[in-house]
């Protein structure tokens, strides 16, 4: 009987000049997960839709989830109008590893996704900055924490090692007379985070309301699932 | 000199040379032109009031993080 496969869901979808350069960034990602033997689900390349990303997350449990796109502190963006992970339907992260390359969504939506089971969360606590003089060195940092992962590294030895990383790069660049581009390196890797269960963290108060808005739309996330299974 | 205007001024310079690179911030793109007048503290017009505090947020991070550098 053969080995039941990996499988990563990615999704990184194009629809406005800094998608241009995330979903550019993530054929690499996807190459690396395919030579690594994973099953790759690869959305992206468009604006893609809450449902296609629902679904495959809800198809493929356990996978691994990728995300390279905009982001926000409560969510994961699939175009300019529509999220597709957010703090609704933050349990679909429940039980995987998630790597992002997107804005602040670390800062909420990872906490709240360690909170309810996510194995891991890698992304960041700040917006994501990158220069177009830099491109390439912007790609080898992002890329650089789920290539270390896969070559067999903890997540805390992939985040302390791709953190020298960024610290190097940001040296390189000071020193090309880069210096947009290394301020931008530096200020990537200083709100670079990587949660694991268990892991304390700095958890946000949220006031009663917030609290309830969320339980709402947790419930009407379940009850859209329940309608179209 | 102090780290912070070191920071500006070299900042200011590199945008001012190559105008036409573009830096992402919070989903939005800048100009290096755009963002040498943001770090200048100047007003500009081509600019909507939330894209300016933007503009004027990114400078001062940028900042920030070359201190940093500087200050290795």
């Amino acid at each position: 009987m053969s080995e039941p496969k990996n499988v990563a869901v990615v999704v990184a979808p194009k629809f406005d000049p800094a998608t241009e350069y995330s979903y550019s960034w993530s054929r690499d990602v996807v190459d690396v997960l395919r030579n690594y033997g994973y099953e790759v689900v690869d959305i992206g390349g468009r604006p893609v839709s809450r449902s296609e990303v629902t679904d495959a997350l809800f198809k493929n449990s356990g996978a691994l989830y990728v995300h390279y796109d905009h982001g926000s502190e409560w969510a994961h963006w699939g175009s300019q109008v529509e999220p597709v992970v957010d703090l609704w339907n933050v349990d679909l992260l429940s039980g995987r590893e998630v790597y992002c390359m997107n804005c602040e969504s670390a800062r909420l939506l990872g906490v709240e996704a360690i909170k309810r089971g996510c194995l891991a969360y890698w992304g960041y606590r700040d917006v994501f900055v990158f220069t177009s003089d830099a491109s390439a060195d912007f790609k080898e940092f992002a890329n650089a924490g789920i290539k270390r992962r896969l070559s067999g590294l903890s997540w805390k030895e992939a985040l302390n090692e791709v953190k020298k990383l960024g610290v190097s790069l940001s040296e390189k660049l000071f020193s090309e007379g880069k210096f947009v581009a290394a301020s931008a390196m530096q200020h990537d890797t200083d709100v670079l985070v990587c949660y694991e269960k268990g892991d304390e963290i700095d958890n946000p108060k949220k006031s009663w309301w917030r609290r309830l808005i969320e339980w709402i739309g947790r419930l009407i996330e379940r009850i859209r699932r329940w309608i179209r299974c | 000199m102090n780290a912070d205007k070191v920071a500006r001024e070299l900042l200011i310079e590199e945008c001012k040379s190559k105008p036409n690179e573009k830096l992402f911030f919070a989903g939005r793109a800048f100009t290096y032109a755009e963002l040498a007048q943001a770090l200048e503290g100047g007003e500009v017009s081509a600019f909507d009031a939330l894209r300016l505090t933007y503009a004027r947020k990114c400078a001062e991070s940028l900042v920030q993080s070359l201190k940093k550098i500087l200050e290795r």
